[in-house]
């Protein structure tokens, strides 16, 4: 009887998978979160046997969320970057639900957290499209929950997203973007996301039984998010 | 239906306007300009779609990315490409145009300086052989211009298309003959892209329609009212006017880019007249002479070249 017990404790505890937690944005009205975002970009191209990469300088951005109010279950963030403001209202799970600044414009398919409590190691499907004129394309979004650091009252958060491209006879392209975030528990803010995007290109030419390689492109993106400070009002 | 037949009618003329006479770089600079299209509209297109999932939380402002692509670099090799195969069709067009000497031998024979001059000679006597000379240089001059020549850039067809050739890198010509090449592999029915190759190989290393040097470097000293002895005016050596060309570019007749010859076109020296008189009759005769040469330069011009370009080849929409 006493080693049933002990290998059912045991087992609870060496079992990170029944460990679950409530993901959901928790910015405070009043409060200005500012962020800085760094991209860097590189890409290679080649045309039949000449090649050619370009290797931009790595860019910084800074910008500030000042949380205005909590309404209808959503922030109202004011977004100022380089002199520009942004309003937005954005959801607890991290949708957004509507952008008056930026009306008429195509918004980014945000990723969003589950509702509820998210176990560790479940995986979190979020469908979406991307409309083109008429055309419709699936880009799914992937989230896993990887682990929850209790110590530090983080969660690390795992995501990736593959668009698929139109199908082509003569043209093979593949976009992918994968990364990570970290989330603040105790904050309900995101504290660190780190992801990358990959393009691929190649175009063919196709004659009866010929086929010859023209170009090809690599593109490949590094972003990394960071939350530098929050001021309190 | 009227209104297709007037789109095809008004199409029709502006595709014939746009084309030039001897293009040999068409098909070659169509295919290559419709790959482009191809790959910067498929491109933009999956750029939109990235756009949309690049910035994946909703706390980040959007902002356009300001990257520098590779491709950009490739258009750019492209575009020498583009001034290179532009020039390499003016240098056969002007080539196939006047490199023979028939031009240069139709207008001086004409003698517009003498006509020009010679209703003063009844009130001023001698006054021609003042004024011919002048007016020779005159007329010359505005020839090659309407003509679109210039007399540095032309006189040596060779060493302008070698200049040309010059302005691309060891690589990019390494690029621009691959392309060259991976056109004759895919459309081997079609004879431009190696008509290109082996006209600026062998154009660059001998030189070849030195006609035009007649018409651009004329004897200007002459101020006596002569009929000019054939033997002088002619190239002996352009006797038949395309065969240089054709030497240059490999061609026979036979082959798929049609630049036929009239065998009966020939500029062989005729005998002169009278040396150190102009008498009316024989001035009637050398006009009958330009004409028929005139007519014969017509033709030769009107040469039709078949360079059909295969069926789906501009078609990037499928």
């Amino acid at each position: 009887m006493m080693k049933v017990l002990i290998s059912i404790s045991l087992i609870i505890l060496l079992t990170p998978s029944l460990e679950a937690e409530s993901i959901k944005l928790a910015l405070r009205p009043g409060s200005i979160y500012e962020y800085r975002l760094s991209s860097g970009h590189s890409s290679n191209s080649q045309a039949l046997a000449s090649n050619f990469s370009a290797t931009d300088k790595p860019e910084d951005v800074s910008f500030k969320l000042n949380v205005i109010d909590f309404q209808e279950k959503a922030f109202i963030v004011d977004i100022s970057c380089n002199g520009q403001v942004f309003r937005r209202y954005i959801r607890e799970n991290g949708a957004i639900a509507g952008a008056p600044a930026e009306a008429g414009q195509q918004m980014p398919l945000f990723l969003t957290f589950p509702e509820g409590d998210w176990q560790v190691g479940k995986k979190h499907l979020v469908k979406r499209n991307v409309n083109i004129g008429r055309q419709s394309f699936p880009a799914d979004w992937q989230l896993l929950l990887k682990k929850i650091d209790n110590e530090k009252e983080q969660a690390e958060i795992l995501f990736n997203c593959t668009p698929q491209l139109p199908v082509s006879r003569l043209a093979q392209r593949k976009f992918m973007l994968k990364g990570r975030l970290i989330f603040d528990l105790q904050q309900g803010t995101i504290s660190l996301a780190e992801w990358v995007t990959e393009y691929n290109f190649q175009l063919h030419n196709k004659e009866i039984a010929i086929t010859r390689n023209l170009w090809s492109l690599g593109e490949k993106t590094t972003y990394s998010l960071k939350l530098v400070k929050v001021l309190e009002q | 239906m009227k209104k297709i037949l007037i789109f095809f009618f008004f199409a029709s003329l502006a595709i014939s306007a746009s084309a030039r006479p001897f293009s040999i770089t068409n098909n070659f600079k169509f295919w290559l300009l419709n790959n482009e299209a191809r790959m910067l509209s498929t491109i933009s297109f999956d750029r939109q779609i990235a756009a949309r999932v690049n910035h994946p939380l909703a706390i980040i402002p959007i902002k356009a990315p300001e990257t520098v692509s590779p491709v950009e670099k490739i258009l750019v090799i492209h575009r020498k490409f583009y001034q290179l195969l532009d020039e390499v069709d003016d240098i056969y067009s002007l080539a196939r145009r006047f490199g023979n000497g028939r031009f240069s031998v139709v207008i001086k024979r004409a003698r517009p300086e003498i006509w020009a001059a010679l209703p003063f000679d009844q009130y001023f006597v001698g006054l021609h052989r003042q004024m011919a000379g002048h007016f020779r240089q005159a007329f010359y001059d505005t020839l090659i211009k309407a003509l679109d020549l210039s007399q540095q850039r032309d006189k040596d067809l060779s060493a302008r298309l070698s200049k040309a050739c010059k302005k691309l890198s060891d690589e990019e010509t390494r690029l621009f003959n691959g392309y060259l090449e991976t056109f004759s592999a895919l459309y081997p029915s079609d004879q431009s892209a190696k008509l290109i190759l082996t006209f600026i190989e062998n154009g660059t290393r001998q030189q070849f329609a030195m006609g035009i040097k007649q018409l651009l470097e004329p004897e200007l000293v002459s101020t006596q009212i002569q009929v000019v002895e054939q033997s002088q005016a002619e190239p002996s050596s352009f006797d038949d006017p395309l065969a240089e060309l054709e030497k240059l570019t490999a061609m026979s007749e036979g082959e798929n880019l049609q630049i036929t010859v009239d065998d009966g076109v020939t500029s062989e020296p005729e005998t002169a007249a009278a040396e150190n008189s102009v008498e009316m009759s024989e001035a009637e005769e050398e006009n009958s002479d330009e004409a028929q040469d005139e007519a014969s330069e017509i033709d030769l011009q009107d040469e039709p070249i078949t360079e059909e370009p295969a069926e789906d080849m501009f078609n990037i929409w499928d």
